[in-house]
């Protein structure tokens, strides 16, 4: 039965493998792949060979440093280990999927069989990340070690997390089959760990005094009082078993990378028998975890990527929808209702007075002026993040019309119509935030800069200036996503899929290159009709603020220009486009 | 109502549907049957301009689909196998929605007697993600007769329904045919299209092997006097090699 198992794994890889090196014929994926290995060489690879970076040596005999990073790392894996005991979830579920659900689970298997299969499984995930985390890591020279200790490492670290969660899952449903429900657990383990924390806390400030200024006055004294509270028991103790797991991977040279390689595996092995030797019912669990897991790949295709897949109540209007009209408002009040209630025109009002007001009293109170040069300077780089960031979401709206397009193409409306349609709420929504985070940004300046009526002046009309950009400038980004789908919707639909692989990868770096350059040519007719009365009106009036605005409103006007071209664009390949030629999949 | 001449339709070299004509008049029911692959689902969305034919002309209660779609699109719906909603949008929010998207002025009443003749007017709050599929099919439904579409097209409507779904659905299709409305169904139950349907339209590997009413096309390809619609659409498609059903033990 194990070697029925071995082929399943093994014909699976092989074909998975066969087929993407059969798509390598399709020029798209050919051109994806060579892109995305590019970009792992030159993230990744580079310079596998070349000299380590990063300050300090390797240890030699008691490195504080290596000592201390060795010990931050040991008490991150026994947070790892404690929330997995108090808040992971409560049954134990092995992630197999669907397709093994139905075919394994009512085979003659015995249930051991099942569990190396999936360890076996788990196994190729974890090979290969610990070959990424080891080309990384092994950049850094004050980590220590090589690169076998750090592939060894990395190895024994990831596999005794995956035996470990696994073997928790398994006691924690055996205590459920106690009486111990998951409330009265976490509140055992809770309390159980807090008192732990309070008798270490109560131990340590009897053996080593507070820190002083001193001790915390620079990195090296710093490192040099943690190591000593890291080697004190009774924290010594509670850390051993996972510095003792860490060790092979910090170890110096290659007989204290074999001293450490024992305790290591040894503890490898007991997580090991303590999984196989668990004599627990997994497989209701495990069937729920693969309909859930099933469902949420089914969501992700689908464009969703939160775990709810399904709303749970209704939601009000964002605004009375009459049933006469242009139609183009009633895609915007659907997507409205989608987004939810933080998103209606009446609740946005509500936010932005909250946030005018916050802002006018940060600024009449000298006391919050850091406060204010942090707002000030957080809210361009967050304009800008979501600028770019904002119009993306429209690849999700289009593959949902895209799997509803045997319905909307029967809607009696022009392509434009509902290409303007798709785009409104994406247009409205970020300019809405846009245009608050440079009311922000402008009221910040002004409080700031002292002179505030002279600096509103200044500030507003530069505010108003870019604000005027805002929609033209959203609507042509997000027009950007809306054409790839159109013109290249197989690439898309692969660019947006979830999961990897080095061609997926490749597409998703082409099409964010392609959004720049096409941003950039889209961009290049609104700078230049900006510069000429900009320069025309700073010449005439000496004004610099009555220049930018003038530059302003006729960037604005070309944009605009620009935006109404693409949705007619966009609207007649709309009504041209033929999804079953273009993805006869679909 | 429904007119298309000479419809051919082509992916690269692959041809699905080749030089198709036919006619649907109001009151009737048209069955389009094929087996997989014979160009039954591109037929229909070619009828309905989900995708546009690659030659010939298609005409929607008098309208060119071609030329004027958006007025050809007033006249019609389209139902899918499967009903396509917005998991946000509660059951009588996608009324409101259809209803300013077709311009239905008066649909509050409208929708209020639909809902009930669905048996659904307790639903009106509810989110497709509530309701079974069946209720689901019934939104669909509710959804486009809204408009008062005078051209029906359904793609497999029986799919996931129990079987007072199939009973409803039945009586919805020959009620709408019975109001004046042309149809065309497109299944593979042959026993649906014998119940519901007039005509019947029969394609293979996207060529017309018959058109006709039912007893024309019974009359042409049946080899006795109480073949079923089955054993016709077997000898038209020269599937008749087929053996029969066994009879129950």
């Amino acid at each position: 039965m194990t070697g029925a198992l071995f082929y399943l794994q093994a014909m699976v890889i092989r074909n998975a493998a066969a087929q993407r090196v059969r798509r390598l014929r399709q020029p798209r994926y050919l051109i994806a792949t060579l892109v995305g290995i590019a970009y792992f060489y030159f993230v990744f690879f580079r310079r596998v060979g070349s000299p380590r970076t990063g300050r300090g040596t390797p240890l030699e005999s008691a490195d504080i440093g290596l000592l201390v990073g060795l010990s931050i790392a040991a008490v991150i894996m026994t947070g790892r280990v404690v929330y997995s005991w108090i808040f992971s979830a409560d049954r134990a579920a092995l992630a197999f999927t669907e397709a093994e659900v139905a075919f394994l689970f009512q085979a003659p298997v015995r249930r051991r069989v099942l569990v190396h299969y999936k360890l076996l499984k788990s196994q190729i995930r974890i090979l290969f990340s610990a070959l990424l985390f080891t080309v990384v890591s092994n950049r850094v020279g004050m980590l220590g070690g090589n690169v076998w200790s750090h592939a060894v490492g990395w190895w024994i670290l990831l596999s005794t997390l995956e035996l470990h969660s696994i073997g928790a899952s398994f006691a924690r449903e055996r205590l459920l089959g106690l009486g111990l429900n998951p409330a009265r657990r976490r509140a055992l383990f809770g309390g159980g760990i807090l008192l732990v924390g309070l008798l270490v806390g109560w131990w340590l400030r009897r053996s080593i005094a507070a820190p002083t200024s001193a001790d915390l006055a620079a990195f090296r004294p710093i490192i040099h009082y943690l190591q000593s509270v890291f080697a004190t028991p009774p924290v010594s103790w509670l850390l051993a078993p996972c510095v003792w797991i860490l060790r092979p991977f910090f170890a110096p040279d290659l007989a204290a990378f074999l001293r450490a390689l024992g305790p290591a595996l040894l503890i490898l092995a007991g997580h090991y028998v303590w999984v196989i030797r668990s004599e627990v019912s997994f497989e209701e669990a495990s069937l729920d975890l693969a309909r859930r897991r099933a469902e949420r790949n089914e969501a992700r295709r689908a464009g969703h990527w939160s775990d709810r897949i399904r709303p749970k109540r209704k939601r009000r209007e964002p605004f009375a929808l009459r049933p006469h009209g242009p139609a183009v408002p009633a895609f915007l009040w659907r997507a409205l209702i989608s987004a939810g209630p933080w998103y209606y025109p009446r609740n946005w009002l509500i936010i932005a007075a909250g946030v005018v007001g916050t802002m006018l009293w940060l600024a009449s109170r000298p006391e919050y002026r850091t406060t204010l040069v942090v707002v000030q300077t957080a809210a361009l780089p967050v304009a800008g993040w979501a600028l770019v960031a904002g119009p993306m979401l429209m690849r999700r709206e289009v593959r949902l019309m895209m799997q509803r397009l045997d319905v909307v193409k029967t809607y009696p409306l022009r392509g434009w119509q509902i290409v303007l349609g798709e785009m409104l709420a994406p247009i409205v929504l970020i300019t809405a935030i846009e245009w608050l985070l440079l009311t922000v940004l402008a009221m910040a300046s002004a409080a700031l800069n002292g002179d505030y009526s002279s600096a509103m002046l200044f500030g507003g009309l530069g505010v108003v200036g870019v604000a005027l950009l805002v929609p033209p400038v959203v609507g042509l980004m997000t027009g950007i996503p809306f054409a790839a789908t159109l013109y290249f919707p197989s690439w898309m639909s692969a660019v947006g899929q979830a999961g990897g692989g080095v061609d997926v990868m490749g597409q998703r770096m082409i099409f964010a290159g392609g959004y720049l350059v096409v941003l950039a040519v889209a961009l290049l007719p609104a700078a230049l009709s900006a510069a000429v009365p900009y320069l025309i009106v700073a010449w005439l009036a000496g004004s610099q603020a009555t220049a930018l605005m003038a530059g302003a409103v006729a960037a604005s006007l070309v944009l605009f220009g620009e935006l109404a071209a693409v949705v007619w664009w966009l609207g007649r390949r709309y009504e041209q486009f033929d999804l079953s030629a273009e993805m006869p999949q679909a | 109502m429904i007119e298309v001449s000479h419809l051919i339709k082509c992916y690269g070299e692959f041809t699905a549907v080749r030089d198709l004509s036919f006619a649907v008049q109001a009151g009737e029911v048209m069955g389009l049957v094929g087996p997989n692959g014979a160009g039954k689902t591109t037929t229909l969305r070619c009828c309905t301009g989900v995708i546009p034919p690659t030659r010939g002309a298609v005409r929607i209660a008098g309208i060119d689909l071609a030329a004027d779609p958006v007025a050809a699109k007033r006249q019609l719906a389209f139902f899918p196998d499967e009903p396509r909603l917005f998991e946000y949008l509660t059951v009588w929010q996608h009324l409101v929605f259809v209803a300013r998207l077709y311009g239905v002025t008066d649909y509050p009443s409208r929708a209020e007697t639909l809902l009930a003749e669905l048996e659904m007017a307790d639903k009106r709050e509810m989110l497709p993600g509530e309701l079974s599929r069946g209720m689901k099919q019934k939104l669909a439904i509710a959804c486009g007769l809204l408009h008062s579409p005078r051209v029906i097209f359904f793609d497999e409507p029986l799919t996931g329904l129990d079987p007072a779904g199939i009973r409803r659905m039945k009586d919805t299709m020959r009620r709408l045919a019975r109001e004046g409305a042309a149809i065309i169904l497109s299944s593979h139950l042959l026993s649906l299209l014998e119940e519901v349907c007039s005509h019947v339209l029969i394609l293979k590997q996207g060529e017309k092997i018959a058109d006709g009413s039912l007893a024309e096309v019974h009359r042409r390809f049946a080899q006795q006097p109480d073949a079923s619609l089955e054993d016709v659409f077997f000898t038209a498609t020269g599937e008749d090699r087929i053996p029969p059903v066994l009879s129950p033990p």
